[in-house]
């Protein structure tokens, strides 16, 4: 006979009811009981359980239940005296069966627009999936140099940036009319990321500097439709990074940009004044970035196989707030769920993409082999799809 | 035939100029030469033949290159706009323009010195390696008083850079060795391979001297305020925690309390960080000790088991081994141990220490232990006062505070049988003392070399320690000797001595003694040297000597003691 522990299962979903007991467990329970017990309890309750085996994750002061409750309990000293509130939450699922779609050169980035996908490969195309259907739907040679970073502005507008160190706005990829390029604008080495946002588009370089377009002048310009490859030149180039920079995004903060680089630091601009404003070193160089859109944390993918999750916060009293490990090769992309504030996905250079929770940082939820070589980019809507390119010619599309 | 070379045109009074000289070339005054060169790091240089230079030999000189190198410095236009600006608000108030002045004034020119530091120390590696002067002179203006031209200012941020640098030591348990003097207090500690060192003032009130520029001093002072910003920064970066750091304001329970009592003392404070709770040094980093990133210094395992190594190499890794284990237990020294200091004891050094070894420490009125003088979990009970104590505890050693400075120098707790308060201290020895073969070594000081050296497991099968066994009077003093006289005495009596059955003496290569044969010879063959070096050889011989002589004379005196005390005992 082991020893008790007394517990009170909730929820913060309104779907489910309150249950109102206090429950009386051994301290051995293991994962697959305690959701057995769970789902008896929710049985008596009438709750509608909405599909036939639904599983649970247990989370214990905002930490996530991975072993059973006596390991837990042990690790993280929760006094067994006293009563022990367990929120349950619904089990993530695995993606399903991935679906692969060839390219004739790697895939180096994808961005996702409704229910297609944009994949810029080394062979300076750029193609147009749907993701449902599997199939491609359009073809068209952007660059003679390989695409490096697809990213799209609306419905109507994508930018490409390439190793032939332009950077080029397209009209015409994304709907069935003519291709065209609308504006070009130049780097001195080649593009290694584009960003975008409502106002304005990003690009980070090998010249290690991060050049700010407006896109005001695009959406005011009223004769669109006769732009033929017109020189745009940036409103700012913010210099400050002293190597390659690796990866940039636009901030929730609208006039703030974020970028990384292989000099291990990760640097805050102000758009406006141009600005370096803040800055958080690593120890590490940096390949990849993303900014949690809920808490503003920031993720980071780095040389060391690892991802950090760096406090944003000036008030909070460390400057890294986490390290996830479990990765063999580089962290080459990184994206936080913009439905969930505590979900992320990574992949990286040993080809895998794994989903991480940050309740739990010892261990991954799932870890999806995916490609045979290096996973180059990745992207994913919660819930809905995953999907990276790698190295081995691959666009791997895998549904929940 | 070429062209004349005028005298002065090429060579050694090209390269020199005087300062007078520099002034007028780079356009300020002295007291900005002063300050740039001070910023700078730039020192006048000693010419090699001053009498080439023909601008006389008592004079300073600077080198060319060093004034080219100050003349592209930005800060002197910094200090030529500060110099129009005093002139502009001079002028406003000789016109009782006094809205001008008041307006200048909010638009005082100001510079930074983040460049010239980058540009002196490029690395954090380098700013460390010469940091010592930084913390003592830092460590000076936060125990000054506030007097004209020092401002509080000043003084607030010295007292702050330096509290954070000593908690750095203590969450990284850095602190080395420590020695009280009356100059001061010595503290050593070693970051990420860097020695350093400094020395803080006791605490007493500071007078200010009359002989010293301030001037001066305060330009040190603020290139040092910037210099240690910049170091800490750092350093608490590498810890993963944010600048400046977060002081937590909980009062925390004493280690021994149990986990359920602890509930009531967390009165959680307001979060506001003060100057008090940051230099009483005995609060806590938030967030401390979550340093997530893994140290990369772990030595290269393909390095440890390379099969062949010489013998030397087997020698300096052993050592190093026993180096990291000593280490390791100074780290550890006080752990559980829980101190109350009394009242009239100096409290920060001595938290300092506790605090670097793992230990902890309150006293009356402590913001951080909410414990009374009569807590059950006060392990050491540290006074200066003798047997006034009104009232002693059973539970708990009473110890002076020296006790604590010397288990820290010697890495292990010393018996506190002659640290009990009232009683007579034992020599506080300097543990920076690099003993050299031949100098006069205290005993005390012997029992800790020996002990560093691995429990002294060599040294008491040396014979001279066999031999002190029979002759006490000799024992203390002639442990450590060689070629000196009294080393020719003592391998004579030796000698005389018969081995007993089974007794093993190690084979030594004796030293060759200089005979009375080799000395005349000596002396014929420095008679064939030259002057010049006759003179040197001369010098040298009669340097040797005194020391020598020196080292006798303290040999005796702490005979005499010896013998004082034996007559005393009796």
């Amino acid at each position: 006979m082991s020893k008790q522990i007394h517990i009170l299962l909730k929820s913060k979903d309104s779907k489910y009811p309150i249950t109102p007991t206090n429950l009386s467990l051994s301290l051995s329970t293991s994962w697959t009981e305690l959701n057995q017990t769970l789902l008896a309890l929710l049985n008596e309750l009438g709750a509608e359980i909405p599909s036939l085996t639904p599983e649970f994750d247990f989370l214990i002061n905002e930490q996530l239940l991975t072993s059973s409750l006596q390991d837990f309990i042990a690790t993280n000293t929760i006094s067994t005296e006293q009563l022990i509130v367990i929120e349950y939450v619904d089990r993530r699922p695995p993606p399903s069966q991935p679906h692969i779609l060839p390219h004739p050169d790697w895939v180096s980035s994808l961005t996702l627009v409704g229910n297609q996908v944009l994949t810029g490969s080394y062979d300076g195309s750029v193609r147009r999936w749907n993701m449902y259907s599997y199939s491609l739907v359009s073809e068209y040679k952007c660059h003679d140099e390989p695409i490096t970073s697809v990213v799209t502005i609306n419905d109507n507008l994508v930018v490409t940036g390439s190793s032939d160190e332009s950077v080029c706005v397209w009209q015409g990829l994304l709907s069935d009319e003519p291709e065209r390029c609308l504006f070009k604008g130049f780097h001195s080495q080649p593009i290694t990321c584009l960003a975008s946002n409502a106002t304005q588009l990003c690009s980070g370089s090998w010249d290690r500097t991060v050049k700010v377009w407006s896109l005001t002048t695009l959406f005011d310009n009223s004769n669109l439709d006769t732009l033929q490859s017109q020189t745009l030149s940036p409103i700012s180039t913010l210099e400050g990074h002293t190597d390659v920079v690796s990866d940039c995004i636009c901030s929730r903060d609208t006039n703030k940009l974020i970028s990384c680089s292989w000099d291990q630091n990760v640097l805050f601009w102000d758009i406006t004044t141009k600005q370096n404003v803040r800055a958080m070193y690593s120890s590490k160089s940096l390949l990849s970035i993303s900014e949690n859109v809920h808490t503003g944390l920031i993720a980071t993918g780095g040389s060391d196989n690892a991802i950090r999750i760096w406090n944003t916060d000036t008030d909070e009293a460390t400057v890294i707030k986490m390290i996830l490990k479990g990765h063999t090769g580089w962290v080459s992309s990184i994206s936080w769920s913009h439905k969930s504030e505590h979900h992320l996905i990574s992949g990286s250079y040993d080809g895998s993409t794994k989903h991480w929770d940050i309740r739990n940082n010892k261990s991954p939820l799932y870890t999806v082999g995916a490609h045979k070589k290096k996973l180059l980019c990745m992207d994913w809507r919660d819930g809905e799809v995953v999907i990276s390119g790698g190295e081995d010619c691959q666009l791997i599309v895998s549904h929940f | 035939m070429g062209r004349i070379i005028k005298k002065g045109d090429r060579g050694i009074a090209t390269q020199y100029i005087t300062r007078n000289q520099a002034i007028k070339r780079l356009q300020v005054t002295l007291s900005d030469y002063r300050k740039i060169c001070i910023l700078k790091g730039i020192y006048p240089r000693e010419p090699k033949k001053k009498r080439h230079l023909k601008k006389g030999t008592n004079k300073t000189y600077y080198h060319i290159k060093d004034v080219q190198y100050l003349s592209h410095e930005p800060i002197i236009d910094k200090f030529r706009e500060f110099r129009v600006y005093l002139r502009r608000v001079k002028r406003a108030i000789g016109r009782k323009d006094y809205y001008t002045a008041h307006e200048l004034k909010l638009r005082k020119p100001t510079y930074k010195l983040d460049l010239v530091i980058r540009e002196r120390y490029p690395t954090l590696q380098d700013a460390l390696r010469d940091l010592d002067d930084a913390l003592s002179t830092i460590a000076l203006f936060s125990t000054m008083a506030q007097i004209a031209g020092v401002q509080g200012s000043i003084i607030h941020a010295c007292t702050r850079l330096l509290a954070e640098f000593q908690l750095y030591v203590i969450e990284t348990k850095s602190l080395r060795k420590v020695f009280l003097s009356i100059k001061g207090i010595y503290y050593q500690c070693s970051i990420m391979g860097e020695i350093i060192t400094w020395i803080a003032p006791q605490e007493f009130t500071t007078r200010r001297p009359a002989d010293v520029d301030f001037r001066l001093m305060l330009t040190f002072v603020e290139f040092y305020i910037n210099l240690i910003g910049f170091v800490n920064f750092h350093l608490f970066q590498k810890l993963n925690l944010t600048y400046p750091p977060k002081i937590s304001g909980r009062l925390e329970a004493p280690p021994h309390l149990h986990i359920h009592k602890a509930h009531n003392y967390q009165f959680k404070f307001e979060r506001y960080e003060t100057l008090d709770m940051l230099t009483s040094l005995n609060h806590s980093i938030e967030g401390a000790g979550t340093n997530l990133e893994e140290g990369d210094d772990e030595l290269d395992p393909d390095l440890m088991s390379d099969d062949d190594v010489t013998e030397e190499e087997l020698a300096i890794r052993e050592s190093q081994k026993r180096e990291e284990k000593m280490i390791l237990a100074q780290q550890e020294l006080f752990k559980n141990y829980f101190f109350f200091l009394d009242r009239e004891v100096s409290k920060s050094p001595l938290v300092f220490c506790i605090r670097s070894c793992g230990g902890s420490a309150t006293w009356e009125g402590d913001t951080r232990h909410n414990v009374e003088v009569s807590d059950e979990g006060i392990t050491h009970h540290i006074t200066d006062r003798g047997s006034q104590l009104s009232h002693l505890y059973l539970l708990r050693e009473y110890i002076q505070p020296q006790w604590v400075f010397d288990s820290l120098n010697c890495r292990r707790c010393l018996t506190m049988s002659e640290y009990r308060p009232g009683d007579t201290l034992p020599p506080h020895l300097s543990p920076f003392m690099q003993e050299k073969e031949g100098d006069y070594i205290p005993p005390e000081r012997l029992a800790i070399i020996q002990y560093e050296r691995g429990e002294g497991g060599e040294e008491m099968s040396d014979p001279d320690n066999l031999e002190s066994e029979s002759d006490k009077d000799e024992s203390a003093v002639t442990q450590v000797e060689s070629g000196t006289d009294g080393g020719v005495k003592k391998r004579k009596q030796k000698r005389k001595r018969p081995l007993g059955v089974g007794q093993v003496i190690r084979g030594q290569v004796e030293n060759l003694q200089i005979t009375d044969d080799s000395l005349e010879e000596d002396k014929l063959r420095a008679m064939l040297l030259t002057k010049k070096k006759r003179k040197l050889y001369e010098k040298l011989k009669g340097r040797d000597k005194r020391h020598s002589n020196r080292i006798n004379k303290l040999r005796e005196r702490r005979k005499q003691i010896e013998r004082k005390k034996m007559l005393e005992a009796k």
